[in-house]
């Protein structure tokens, strides 16, 4: 469990540091959202979501 | 709205959040206690700073509100790592702040105190800013300039009670104060769902935000990430400085370790507090951007109250105003509680030591709790809209972030030292102060300019070396934390690692009446208890672990100085033998079970070797026969017109083959039932009758063959498994046969405390050669299978009695095997 839980701390840090000036130059996306908040909270709920998966069993 | 009718409505919760707090000393105490409330309570980290001033920055700033966020995320998919070693060590010594930390693992004297004082300097802005938060809600909802002030003094009043009430009770700050934490937990609730229900609400009546955006194009940075290689080195350094801020913040500390009944609640908010942590903050983008649409001239850090007003939901803004008050009140009670445990353990619990006071240590907890609230208010007063209190919560951040080089490395890396470890804090303590504090200090026109400026270029505050294009947090922040760490590291490296702090040793009688003296009857109670059984270091270790939790680490060790004495080197000795007994007996342990394991390998080794040879010897006696046959069907097949007397005897050497061979598919079959089901089944048999049995199935071939049956049977009973037994005598009596000239006898008598067969026969006898191999598989010397006596060994053995050969050669072969009589219970430990 200890391994998963930092191979996913690494994911997490990757997806929340990545370089976002250079992948959203936009701000309006698709249906008039913003692409940067919509990668940021889908991110962050990917990240939320497979800790549930790890850390669920008692 | 009037003033009475929103102070009224504030009081009304506060004492609602006091009933909630009885609740969970009293009928609430197993949901307080609850993995849930554990998740919530750590959502005192959303301050109102989070409630009110994500959306203010989110309209002035964009994205970067949510790196605030992130970090914490991140440190709590570490926590088997992190909280779980800072819990072990918490629980061992009754930590109750990262000072009692450094104190414990340096031993540096002067660390705690130093400690103490910076955070109570760093925070103090931070608790003023809430109660700022408050009065500021207030005023804007009442419409009035006054009575900002006595608002928040009230609130902060009745604040330090309840801290006083629910966290104060008891001397010992290392004991969980389960009404606290429901409270918090409820108050996170609050929060959240006001944030919620306000985005919602006012995203309905004012609509979707997002389309609007077009039209505005000064609002189009807000949804873009920060610019260039700066703005990635500030989203990288907030999301750093908030992981650190919380871990090292004291509320986060109280109520992430202190709090904490169940190691393993941390599993449920790994993953609870992020979701709480997205949730809170899904609504603050549209809030912005409704806030910088409909309300251009208003202040962005009271869009959360002005926009239900806009939308004409004043019930909204209400709730909006209660969730508020929620954020800012859970942080000012946790805050101003651990503060205070801070400063009295390190700070005041020397001073009434020396003043030789220390039963007023309680009191002077309480007391410095209100002195913790009245300051922040009088902070508040002072400041009102300076930058010094506006711009003071990441600075806050970052002073809390100093603790980190010290404590991790001190976690993790045995060759940091107290020295290494004061000179990091003093090091980024100084650049803290130089390149945020005292500027923040400077912009609000309390201090000089040069402050703003530096003595040289290569010295700006805000710009060391001559930097430009980081903001103030980032660099200050990464010049800080650098400094510190280079020193942590650097001096440790140059430094002697401290010699390991001599041991004391005292007697349980004296432990217990100091523990009494200090702490009261309760506790040296609970001392005598634990302390049954433990040697004079051990108890000294643990009293030192009870006043510890209580008064502090440094003035915990001054009070066992005159009740201990060092540990003589007997003592030592005597405790280092011991543990070296137990190591022995430990790795003694082991070796035998590593012993046995190769045993265990060897014998199933020997097995599996045994069952390939099995194996083998099967195809190869099958193949004997198979071969017979198949060359002499290919005969009859190929010579239609053979002479009738040869047909006859080809047609019976291949009956006799097969018959061979069928014998050798059944005694094959007969082991592996025999393998399968290793367990006799034992019933109470008639010997004779048996034996009589086996007379009357061998009789035909014995007719056939011409040899004589002779049989002397004794009437036995006893318990065995009729169907193995049976089994037997067949195999011993058709191996009679075959090697009889003329006579077989059997016989069956009692001899001692065991049944004793014989079967006897008139042949040749078996050759001296041949003896020791006469019982082992696929050792025939007259054509049978090799397989009889072996199964019949097998046997017997299963039935805890024995086989043997009797008689020489020339004079005919005589077996015999004995069964125990009388074996009900007994297991005979035979089988193999």
């Amino acid at each position: 469990m200890r391994e998963k839980a930092f191979a996913l701390f690494l994911l997490a840090l990757f997806l929340f540091l990545m370089p976002l000036g250079l992948l959203f130059r936009e701000a309006v996306g698709p249906l008039g959202l913003p692409p940067l908040y919509l990668y940021l909270y889908g991110a962050w709920g990917l990240v939320i979501l497979l800790a549930y998966l790890l850390f669920r069993r008692a | 709205m009037s003033p009475f009718f929103l102070l009224a409505l504030l009081l009304l919760y506060l004492g609602l959040l006091f009933l909630v707090a009885l609740l969970g000393e009293g009928r609430a105490r197993a949901l307080a206690q609850s993995p849930q409330a554990y998740a919530l309570s750590l959502a005192v980290y959303a301050t109102a700073w989070t409630f009110f001033g994500s959306v203010g920055r989110a309209a002035t700033e964009g994205a970067t509100f949510l790196p605030i966020y992130l970090g914490p995320t991140l440190v709590l998919l570490l926590w088997p790592f992190l909280h779980g070693r800072i819990l072990e060590l918490a629980r061992a010594h009754r930590l109750t702040s990262w000072a009692d930390f450094l104190f414990l693992r340096y031993g540096h004297p002067a660390l705690g105190p130093l400690i103490a004082a910076f955070l109570a300097v760093g925070l103090l802005p931070y608790l003023a800013l809430q109660l700022k938060a408050i009065a500021q809600a207030f005023l804007f909802l009442s419409g009035q300039k006054s009575p900002l002030a006595d608002v928040a003094l009230l609130t902060a009043l009745l604040l330090a009670l309840f801290a006083i009430l629910f966290g104060t009770r008891r001397l010992d700050p290392s004991e969980r104060h389960q009404g606290l934490v429901l409270a918090v937990a409820f108050e996170s609730l609050v929060k959240l769902l006001a944030l919620l229900l306000v985005g919602g609400f006012v995203w309905l009546a004012l609509g979707n935000p997002f389309p609007k955006v077009g039209a505005h194009p000064e609002l189009l940075p807000l949804l873009l990430p920060p610019e260039g290689l700066a703005g990635h080195l500030a989203w990288v350094s907030l999301v750093g400085l908030s992981a650190l801020a919380f871990l090292f913040l004291p509320r986060q500390f109280h109520v992430s370790v202190v709090e904490n009944v169940e190691p393993g609640h941390l599993r449920l908010a790994a993953w609870a507090f992020p979701l709480y942590l997205l949730l809170i903050n899904l609504p603050m983008v549209p809030l912005a951007l409704l806030g910088r649409l409909h309300l251009p001239g208003e202040n962005p850090d009271l869009y959360v109250l002005a926009l239900p007003l806009e939308a004409g939901q004043p019930a909204l803004a209400l709730l909006a105003f209660l969730g508020g008050v929620s954020a800012a009140t859970a942080m000012v009670v946790v805050e101003s509680l651990a503060l205070s445990i801070l400063v009295s353990n390190h700070l005041l619990s020397p001073l009434l030591l020396r003043f030789r006071a220390l039963g007023s240590l309680l009191l002077w907890r309480r007391m410095a709790i209100l002195l913790v609230l009245l300051l922040a208010y009088l902070y508040f007063r002072l400041a009102g809209e300076a930058y010094a209190l506006v711009g003071m919560g990441l600075i806050s951040f970052v002073a809390v972030a100093q603790l980190a080089p010290a404590g991790l490395l001190g976690l993790y890396w045995r060759g940091t030292t107290g020295q290494g470890a004061l000179a990091g804090l003093l090091g980024g303590m100084a650049l803290w102060a130089y390149t945020l504090f005292l500027p923040a200090l400077a912009r609000s026109g309390w201090l000089p300019e040069v402050f703003l400026r530096g003595p040289h270029p290569l010295l700006h505050p805000e710009g060391l070396l001559g930097i430009e294009g980081l903001d103030p947090i980032t660099h200050g922040f990464l010049a800080s934390l650098l400094v510190n760490l280079a020193l942590t590291v650097g001096v440790s490296l140059f430094t002697r690692k401290e010699a390991v702090r001599e041991g004391r040793t005292g007697e349980v009688e004296e432990l217990a009446a100091l523990l009494r003296r200090v702490l009261g009857g309760e506790a040296e109670e609970a001392f005598r208890k634990q302390a049954q059984g433990l040697s004079g270091s051990q108890a000294a270790a643990l009293a030192e672990a009870l006043l510890a939790g209580s008064v502090g680490p440094a003035t915990a060790r001054l009070l066992l100085l005159p009740a201990t004495r060092e540990a003589p080197l007997e003592a030592l000795l005597e405790e280092a033998a011991r543990e070296s007994r137990e190591v022995r007996a430990y790795a003694k342990a082991l070796e035998e079970a590593r012993q046995e394991l190769a045993e265990a390998y060897e014998r199933l080794k020997a097995l599996d070797q045994a069952k390939d040879e099995l194996l083998a010897a099967v195809s190869h006696e099958l193949k004997t026969p198979l071969t017979s046959v198949r060359a002499l069907a290919e005969i009859l097949e190929a010579h239609p017109h053979l002479p009738e007397a040869e047909r006859q005897r080809f047609t019976a050497l291949l009956a006799k083959e097969a018959g061979r061979l069928s014998r050798l598919v059944e005694e094959v079959l007969a082991y592996t039932r025999l393998q399968a089901n290793p367990s006799p089944n034992r019933t109470p048999t008639d010997l004779k009758a048996l034996a009589e049995e086996a007379l009357a199935l061998a009789e035909p071939l014995a007719r056939e063959k011409g040899i004589k049956m002779e049989a002397h049977l004794e009437e036995v009973q006893t318990l065995t498994d009729r169907d193995r037994v049976l089994q037997v005598l067949l195999n011993l009596l058709h191996n009679a046969l075959r090697h009889a000239r003329s006579r077989v006898r059997l016989e069956l008598m009692r001899q001692g405390g065991e049944v004793l067969f014989r079967v006897a026969d008139d042949g040749p006898g078996v050759p001296q050669a041949a003896r020791p191999l006469v019982f082992e598989p696929f050792q025939s010397f007259s054509g049978g299978t090799g397989l009889g006596l072996f199964l019949a060994r097998r046997l017997l053995e299963g039935l805890g009695g024995r086989i043997w050969l009797e008689g020489t050669e020339g004079e005919g072969a005589s077996f015999a095997f004995t069964l125990p009589l009388e074996v009900e219970c007994a297991d005979p430990g035979g089988g193999r």
